[in-house]
């Protein structure tokens, strides 16, 4: 019998990541944040423009910093291939992330004055909201506050849908930067 | 006919509808996620539905959402097999072939959510008798032999594991379950191609690291949960609410 068993383990294992082909969608469902300066913001807010968006906490002591430091990379070399785009980073710890936490992350980062970097602080309803629709996966160690989460950063078109992705990790940001249009942020002229 | 078919599904959803039982605080040991020195997690107390929510109680579901229709609802959200056989029959079996995002679309109309997979699996621990039945082999053989049976429509009639000490049914025998964070345990075929690799994951290491190399059933259940997209819909997968303590659902 356990072999039957895993069989048919092994059976739904390989069923894994069924194709899939719409496209991922922030918009789908509507998420509610808060900014830095605590005033309300929807992803709504963003549309009609592009950005990259991606999930990061303050107290992160893995990924989070080469994030960080990934997204500066991109800021400046879009910057010196003419092209704007925001960077908008949401919380995966909403309750420890308050607005003094989100201060000394830009101040150790030093992006103080990065306009351009958006810091968005959910509740735990949105952040799992938004990391569905972006199947973007993390786990919270009840215990130690420890997170365990990828490290994906989105390119998000001006509907909301996902256009391509990167690892923040160990993946060249070549192709995400090329698929940036010139413009990038600006807002898409509305046709008539 | 088919009024009157359907308000008799809707007295059938109301006399269906709304039992939930209290579990207590505790302490939980889950198969994957405790770091090292870590030998189970706290748990507060919560509140969970008795059983999967039904067919009946979906239909009625749908008359106060008709986003969540397979005709309405945004592809997006659901994949091609939403509510592919769905129908007026068998109102008290399980509703199934439902997406993560309905699901949980559902269980907050009444003023619920998921159960976390931490809360659900504590549940699902429990025989007739022990809070904690997971390690014992009789347990884990009943809940295997379900696994290891092929399917056949009709079974979604059956009742399901007997209600355990809890108060809570067929958490095993009847359907998977959807969990508010099912996609959050880190396991792929080989962890390595991600890049921040966690050797308790890899390879041989992903069973043998576990906390309980004897609870074959639940390293199925974590292996089915992963295999899962939130748009998924499957004949046998379908999900009951859970709810804060102090919440009166």
């Amino acid at each position: 019998m356990t072999t039957k068993a895993l069989m048919l383990g092994l059976c739904l294992w390989t069923t894994a990541s069924l194709a899939e082909g719409e496209a991922k969608n922030v918009l789908a469902l509507p998420t509610a944040w808060k900014d830095e300066a605590g005033a309300p913001v929807t992803l709504e807010r963003f549309k009609g423009r592009w950005y990259a968006l991606t999930f990061i906490y303050t107290s992160c002591a893995g990924s989070c910093p080469l994030t960080t430091k990934k997204l500066k990379r991109l800021d400046a070399a879009l910057e010196q291939a003419g092209k704007r785009l925001d960077l908008v980073v949401v919380s995966l710890d909403p309750s420890h992330d308050t607005p003094p936490m989100l201060k000394q992350y830009r101040e150790r980062y030093g992006i103080e004055g990065a306009k351009r970097w958006r810091i968005l602080v959910g509740d735990d309803a949105q952040v799992r909201t938004l990391t569905m629709l972006l199947e973007f996966k993390y786990t919270k160690n009840p215990e130690s506050g420890v997170i365990m989460h990828d490290n994906t950063v989105y390119l998000v078109d001006p509907e909301g849908s996902v256009h391509t992705s990167m690892s923040s990790l160990d993946q060249p940001m070549e192709a995400f930067l090329a698929a940036v249009p010139t413009g990038g942020s600006a807002p898409v002229r509305q046709k008539r | 006919m088919r009024g009157a078919t359907l308000t008799l599904w809707l007295l059938a959803s109301s006399a269906l509808a709304g039992e939930v039982v209290s579990l207590p605080q505790g302490t939980y040991a889950p198969l994957f996620g405790l770091d090292v020195g870590q030998t189970a997690f706290p748990l507060g107390a919560f509140k969970l539905d008795v059983r999967p929510v039904s067919r009946a109680e979906w239909t009625a579901f749908l008359t106060k959402a008709p986003q969540w229709t397979k005709a309405k609802a945004p592809r997006v959200l659901v994949d091609e097999k939403y509510l592919t056989t769905f129908g007026l029959d068998r109102p008290s079996a399980p509703v199934t072939e439902v997406s993560y995002f309905a699901a949980r679309a559902f269980c907050a109309t009444r003023g619920g959510r998921l159960p976390t997979t931490l809360e659900w699996e504590y549940a699902a621990a429990a025989d007739e008798k022990r809070a904690d039945a997971s390690r014992t082999p009789e347990f884990a053989q009943r809940i295997l032999n379900w696994y290891g049976k092929p399917n056949r429509p009709d079974d979604l009639d059956q009742p399901g594991s007997p209600k355990n000490v809890y108060g809570v049914e067929a958490l095993h025998g009847l359907v998977w379950e959807w969990t508010d964070d099912f996609n959050a345990l880190f396991v792929s075929g080989d962890n390595r191609q991600d890049g921040d690799s966690n050797s308790k994951f890899m390879c041989g290491a992903g069973a043998t690291g576990s906390a309980g190399r004897e609870d074959y059933a639940a390293f199925m259940r974590y292996a089915m949960r992963s295999s899962l997209t939130p748009r998924t819909s499957l004949p046998r997968l379908g999900f009951r609410c859970a709810y804060d303590s102090r919440s009166t659902p």
